[in-house]
C-alpha cells in the first residue's frame, strides 16, 4: 500500500470512518493472521489474536503516527497480546504442533520455548519472507540488532532442538 | 576457527556482502564441518517454515474482517453472524479439500521420489559396478607390471652375473699371459748376464793372458797362449753357448712379445667386444629402462587416478549409502512409529472387534437356542470381516504410510515448485494490486473533483456571503453616512442658529450699546431700531451634559444661563425636563459670563456674552471685544463645519471615525453574524464625542471634541479592531506532533520526503508550516506527515548543514505529497569561508 494512501486512510480512521479502517484491516488481515498462527500454531488461537490487534489499533487509532506505516505497531501488537495469551493459557496442553515428522515436532517445541521477540523476528524471517532491512523497520531496531537476534534464534532453535526426542 | 552463528545466519539468508561473503564463501569450501552445519540450519529453517506457515483462506480472512467489524459497530453484529457461520462452514470446506490435495500431492510426489531413488539407486549401482571393474582391471595391470618388472630384474641380474664371468675369465687370462710374458722375460735377463760375465771373463782372461805372457815367456808363454787358446777356445764355446742361450731367449722374447701382442690384440679385441657389448647393453638397458619407466609411470598415474576416481566414487557412493542409511533409518522409524500407531490401531480395531463379538455374544446369549448356530455363524463372519478390515486398514495404514515417507522426500521439490508459484501467484497479485491501485487513484481523482466542486461550491457560498456582508457594510456604512450628513447638517443648522443668535446677540448689545449713553444722558428709555431683541443663547440648551447638571454637578455657570423652552424644544427634544432658569432678558452675571479665550475649552459650552457696559469706553471696548469674539466663534464654527463636512467625506486622514467605522470582515464574523459589532455603535464613533471636564477620554480630545491619534500613533479603533483580527489569525500553540483535528476545521493532510541533493533521506528535518504554528520531524527515511488547515500555508524545512527550504504550499482534504530537496549551503554564502 502505497504510505501517502495509508496515511490517509488512517486520518480517515481517526476522524470515525470505520470503512477507512476495515480497508486497512483489509490490507493486513493475512500477514497479521500468518504472524499470529507462527506465535501460537493454533488456528483458533491466531484468529483471536488478529481480531484483537485490530480492534486494539481502531481504540488506539487517535494515537497512532500519521508518518509511520501500520504494519509494525500491528506486528508489535500480536507479539505483546500474544504474552498476554501465551501466560493465559499457561498450564493447559499445547493445542497446534500436530506435525507428523518428529523433527518437526522437535523444531515447534524449540521454536515454542523462546522468547517473545525471537519467536517474532523468526516468523518475519520465515513466514513472511521479510528482508532484514524489512524486518529492523518492522521491529523499528537498527539492522545489525534485527540480524543478531535472527542468528541468536536460530542458534538456540538448534540447541534446544537437539535436545529433544527427534530434533538430533 | 570456523563460522560464527551471524556469519552462517546470514549467509542463509544472503545477506552478506563484499569481502565477508567472500570469506564466508572460501570458509565454507575449505570446512566440512561449517558446511555441514549450514546444512542444518538450512534444514531447520525449511522445518520450521513448513511447521508455521498456515495459509489463511479467503473465507478464514472474510469471517475475521466481518468479526472485527462486528466489534467496531456492534450494531452489524447480528447482520453479519450468518455470514460468518457460511464463511467459516466454507472455510472448513477448503482446509478438507487442502488437506486431501495435500495428501495427494504427498502420495504423487512418495511415488515420483521412490521411482526417482530407484533410477538413482541403479545408477549407483552401475557406477559401482563400472568402479569395481575398473579397480580390477587397475589390479590386474598392476600386477602384470609387477611382473614385467620382476622379470626385467631377474634378467638384469642375469647378464650382471654373465658379465661377472667373463670378467674372471678375463683377468684370468690376463694373469696367464703377464705370466708368459714374466717367464718370457727370465731368460733374456739369464742371457745378458751370462753375456755380462762372458766379457767379464774374457776381459779378465786377456788380461791374463797379457799378465802371463809378459811375467813368463815363451813357454809359459806358450802354455799360456795354449791355455789362453783354451781358455779362448772355451771363452768362444762358452760365448757360442752364451749366443745360443741368447739366441734361444732371443726367440723366446719373440715369441713372448708374439704372445703378448697376440694376447694385445686378443685384450683390444675383447675390449673391445666388452665396450661394445656394454654399449649395446647399456643402450638396451636404457631403452628398456625409458619404456618400462614410461609405461611404468602411466601405469602408475593411471591407477592412480582410477585409485582416486575410484576412491572419489567410493566416498561418493559412501556417502549416498551413508545418506540413504540414514533415510532408511528414519523411514524405518518413521515406519516403526507408522506399524506402532498401526499396531494399536490394531489392537483397538481388536478390541473394538472383541467388544463387538462380547456385544454379539451378549445378544447372542439373549436370542433364543435355537439361532445359536447362525448367531455363531454371523459372528464368525463378522469377526472375519472386521478382521480383513483390520488387516486392511493395516495395509492401508501402511500404505499410506509408506506413501507419506516417500512424500516428504518429494516434498522439498513441491516446496520449490509452490515457491516458483508464489513468485507467479505474487507477481500476479502484485500485478492486480497495481491495477487496484491505478483504480483507487482514478478514483480518488474523481473524488478529488468533486471535492474540487464541493471547494468551488463552498467557496462560491463564501464569496455569496461576503457580498451579503459587503452589502450590509454598505448599508451601515450608508446609515452611518446619513447619520453623520444628519449631524453635520443639525450641526449646521445648529450653527447658523448659533451664528444668528450671535449676531441677533451683537446687534442687541450693539443696541444697547448705542442706547445706553441717551438713557445715561438724556434718562430716556433707549427705542431700538424696529428691531426686537433676540433671546439670547444659552449653552445650556445644547449641552448634553444637562441632565448630569440637572443633577447637581452642573458648573456654575450653567445653572446661572438662561434658556427658553421653544429654543429649548428646537435644539434639545429629549430635554423636556430642562427649564430655563434665567429670563431671556436678564442679563447673565458677569461671574457666569467671563470670556476665556486663551484657555482650552474643556468641552463645548458656548459662554454668553458680556453685558453691557456701562460707560461709553467701556461698552465700545466690549463691543468690539464681543465682536472680535464673535467673528472668532464663527470662524471656529465654520472651521468645524469644514471639518465635519471633511471628515463624512471620503479624506479620512482627518476624520478618523468613519474610516475605522467597519468592522473587519473575516471568516468568524461571516460565520456568526451575532458576533458583528452592533451596526448603531458605527454612527455615534462617527459622531464628535462631547465630554465634561469628569469624564475621562478614552483618547486625546481636541478643543473642539473631535477624536485624535492615540499618542502612540495607532488609531483607537485599529486597537479596538485588532482582537477581531488577531482571533482570526491567530496562531494555534506550536506542537511536536499534528494536533488533534477539530471537529469545526477542516484538515487536509500533506506528507512527503526530504532528501538531500544527492538523494538520500535526511533524518530529522524540521519541517514546519509557520504560519499555523505546526511542525513535525522528518523519520530516519525522510519521511513526514503533518495535518493542517486547509489553504496556501507557508512550508519551511529546515535541517542542519542544509539551506532552509521555504515555500507556498496548498493544503488540500486529499494527501497531498511533496517531496522536498535541501541544498547544501554555497561556499561563497559562509562567511567563515575565506574567498
Amino acid at each position: 500500500m502505497e504510505a501517502g494512501h495509508e496515511a490517509g486512510l488512517l486520518l480517515s480512521s481517526q476522524q470515525g470512518d470505520r470503512t477507512a479502517f476495515l480497508e486497512l484491516v483489509t490490507h493486513y488481515r493475512r500477514s497479521i493472521y500468518r504472524i499470529a498462527f507462527a506465535l501460537t500454531r493454533n488456528e483458533t488461537d491466531a484468529r483471536e489474536l488478529t481480531r484483537d490487534a485490530f480492534v486494539l489499533a481502531w481504540k488506539n487509532v487517535k494515537h497512532l503516527p500519521l508518518s509511520r506505516p501500520l504494519y509494525p505497531w500491528l506486528a508489535r501488537s500480536v507479539r505483546n497480546l500474544s504474552v498476554a495469551f501465551r501466560r493465559r493459557r499457561s498450564g493447559s496442553p499445547e493445542i497446534g504442533n500436530a506435525s507428523p515428522n518428529p523433527r518437526e515436532r522437535a523444531l515447534v517445541n524449540a521454536f515454542s520455548e523462546l522468547g517473545a521477540d525471537e519467536q517474532l523476528v523468526l516468523a518475519l524471517r520465515l513466514v513472511e519472507k521479510l528482508s532484514y532491512d524489512d524486518i529492523a523497520s518492522a521491529l523499528e531496531v537498527p539492522n545489525r540488532t534485527a540480524m543478531s537476534r535472527l542468528a541468536t534464534a536460530r542458534d538456540q532453535v538448534s540447541i534446544k532442538a537437539a535436545r529433544l526426542p527427534g530434533g538430533a | 576457527m570456523h563460522l560464527t552463528v551471524q556469519q552462517m545466519s546470514a549467509r542463509l539468508d544472503d545477506a552478506l556482502a563484499g569481502a565477508s561473503q567472500q570469506l564466508v564463501i572460501r570458509h565454507l569450501e575449505q570446512c566440512e564441518a561449517c558446511r555441514a552445519e549450514l546444512a542444518t540450519l538450512t534444514s531447520q529453517d525449511e522445518g520450521l517454515s513448513r511447521a508455521l506457515l498456515d495459509e489463511p483462506g479467503k473465507a478464514l480472512l472474510e469471517a475475521l474482517t466481518l468479526e472485527i467489524e462486528g466489534v467496531l459497530n456492534p450494531g452489524k453484529v447480528a447482520a453479519n453472524a450468518a455470514r460468518i457461520s457460511e464463511l467459516e462452514a466454507e472455510h472448513k470446506r477448503e482446509k478438507e479439500a487442502a488437506r486431501k490435495a495435500q495428501v495427494e500431492a504427498r502420495a504423487k510426489a512418495l511415488k515420483a521420489a521412490e521411482e526417482e531413488r530407484e533410477r538413482l539407486a541403479k545408477e549407483e549401482a552401475e557406477r559401482a559396478a563400472r568402479a569395481r571393474h575398473e579397480t580390477e582391471r587397475v589390479e590386474r595391470d598392476r600386477v602384470q607390471a609387477a611382473s614385467r618388472a620382476k622379470a626385467e630384474a631377474e634378467a638384469r641380474e642375469r647378464e650382471e652375473k654373465r658379465l661377472r664371468e667373463a670378467a674372471a675369465l678375463l683377468n684370468r687370462a690376463e694373469n696367464a699371459a703377464q705370466a708368459k710374458i714374466n717367464e718370457a722375460r727370465e731368460p733374456h735377463a739369464q742371457r745378458d748376464t751370462h753375456h755380462r760375465m762372458l766379457e767379464e771373463a774374457a776381459q779378465s782372461a786377456q788380461a791374463d793372458a797379457e799378465s802371463i805372457a809378459k811375467a813368463r815367456g815363451g813357454a809359459e808363454a806358450r802354455q799360456r797362449s795354449v791355455i789362453a787358446a783354451r781358455v779362448r777356445e772355451e771363452a768362444m764355446r762358452a760365448e757360442a753357448e752364451a749366443q745360443a742361450k741368447l739366441e734361444e731367449a732371443r726367440r723366446a722374447r719373440e715369441a713372448a712379445d708374439e704372445a703378448e701382442r697376440i694376447e694385445h690384440e686378443r685384450e683390444a679385441a675383447n675390449e673391445a667386444k666388452r665396450v661394445e657389448r656394454e654399449r649395446l647393453e647399456r643402450e638396451a638397458r636404457e631403452r628398456a629402462e625409458a619404456s618400462e619407466a614410461r609405461a611404468l609411470a602411466a601405469a602408475i598415474e593411471a591407477a592412480h587416478e582410477d585409485a582416486k576416481r575410484a576412491a572419489e566414487e567410493a566416498r561418493a557412493l559412501a556417502e549416498i549409502e551413508a545418506k540413504a542409511r540414514k533415510e532408511a533409518e528414519r523411514a524405518a522409524k518413521e515406519a516403526t512409529a507408522r506399524a506402532e500407531a498401526e499396531e494399536r490401531a490394531r489392537e483397538e480395531a481388536e478390541r473394538a472387534a472383541d467388544e463387538a463379538r462380547t456385544r454379539l455374544e451378549a445378544e447372542a446369549k439373549a436370542r433364543e437356542e435355537t439361532a445359536v448356530a447362525e448367531e455363531a455363524r454371523v459372528r464368525g463372519q463378522a469377526e472375519a470381516q472386521s478382521r480383513e478390515e483390520a488387516r486392511r486398514a493395516t495395509q492401508e495404514a501402511r500404505a499410506r504410510a509408506e506413501a507419506e515417507a516417500k512424500a516428504r522426500e518429494e516434498s522439498e521439490r513441491v516446496a520449490a515448485e509452490a515457491r516458483s508459484a508464489a513468485e507467479v501467484r505474487a507477481r500476479q497479485e502484485a500485478e492486480r494490486v497495481a491495477r487496484e491501485m491505478a483504480a483507487l487513484a482514478a478514483r480518488e481523482r474523481e473524488m478529488a473533483e468533486l471535492r474540487a466542486v464541493a471547494a468551488a461550491q463552498a467557496i462560491a457560498e463564501a464569496e455569496m456571503r461576503a457580498a451579503e456582508a459587503a452589502q450590509l457594510r454598505a448599508e451601515a456604512e450608508t446609515r452611518a453616512a446619513r447619520a453623520a450628513q444628519s449631524a453635520v447638517e443639525a450641526e449646521a443648522r445648529l450653527m447658523a442658529l448659533r451664528a444668528e443668535s450671535d449676531r441677533r446677540n451683537a446687534i442687541n448689545t450693539l443696541a444697547a450699546a448705542a442706547q445706553a449713553p441717551k438713557r445715561n444722558d438724556l434718562g430716556i428709555e433707549p427705542v431700538g431700531y424696529g428691531l426686537d431683541p433676540l433671546p439670547e443663547y444659552t449653552p445650556a440648551r445644547y449641552d448634553p451634559a444637562a441632565p448630569r447638571r440637572k443633577q447637581g454637578v452642573l458648573p456654575p455657570e450653567a445653572r446661572l444661563s438662561p434658556s427658553t423652552p421653544s429654543q429649548e424644544a428646537q435644539v434639545s427634544p429629549p430635554a423636556p425636563s430642562r427649564q430655563a432658569t434665567a429670563s431671556p432678558k436678564a442679563p447673565a452675571s458677569p461671574r457666569s459670563t467671563a470670556p476665556r479665550p486663551s484657555r482650552p475649552r474643556p468641552s463645548r459650552v458656548i459662554e454668553a456674552p458680556p453685558p453691557p457696559r456701562s460707560s461709553h469706553g467701556w461698552i465700545g471696548i466690549a463691543a468690539a471685544a464681543i465682536i472680535v469674539l464673535a467673528a472668532a466663534l464663527f470662524l471656529l464654527r465654520i472651521d468645524r463645519l469644514w471639518r465635519f463636512g471633511d471628515a463624512s467625506g471620503t479624506n479620512g486622514a482627518r476624520g478618523t471615525a468613519s474610516t475605522v467605522a467597519a468592522p473587519p470582515l473575516d471568516a468568524e464574523h461571516l460565520a456568526n453574524p451575532s458576533t458583528s459589532p452592533a451596526p448603531s455603535a458605527v454612527p455615534q464613533s462617527t459622531l464628535p464625542k462631547l465630554t465634561s471636564p469628569t469624564e475621562k477620554p478614552a483618547s486625546e480630545t481636541s478643543p473642539i471634541g473631535l477624536a485624535t491619534h492615540s499618542p502612540s500613533g495607532t488609531p483607537p479603533e485599529e486597537t479596538q479592531v485588532r482582537p477581531a483580527r488577531a482571533a482570526h489569525t491567530s496562531r494555534p500553540h506550536p506542537t511536536p506532533l499534528a494536533p488533534a483535528p477539530q471537529p469545526h476545521v477542516e484538515l487536509g493532510l500533506m506528507c512527503g520526503t526530504v532528501k538531500d541533493e544527492e538523494g538520500r533521506p535526511v533524518a530529522g528535518a524540521r519541517v514546519i508550516m509557520a504560519d499555523v504554528g505546526i511542525g513535525v520531524v522528518t523519520d530516519r527515511t525522510g519521511r513526514y506527515c503533518m495535518t493542517a488547515p486547509l489553504g496556501e500555508r507557508t512550508l519551511s524545512v529546515m535541517a542542519m548543514g542544509f539551506t532552509t527550504w521555504r515555500e507556498v504550499v496548498s493544503v488540500s482534504k486529499l494527501t497531498s505529497e511533496l517531496q522536498v530537496t535541501l541544498k547544501s549551503p554555497s561556499p561563497a554564502a559562509d562567511p567563515a569561508t575565506p574567498n
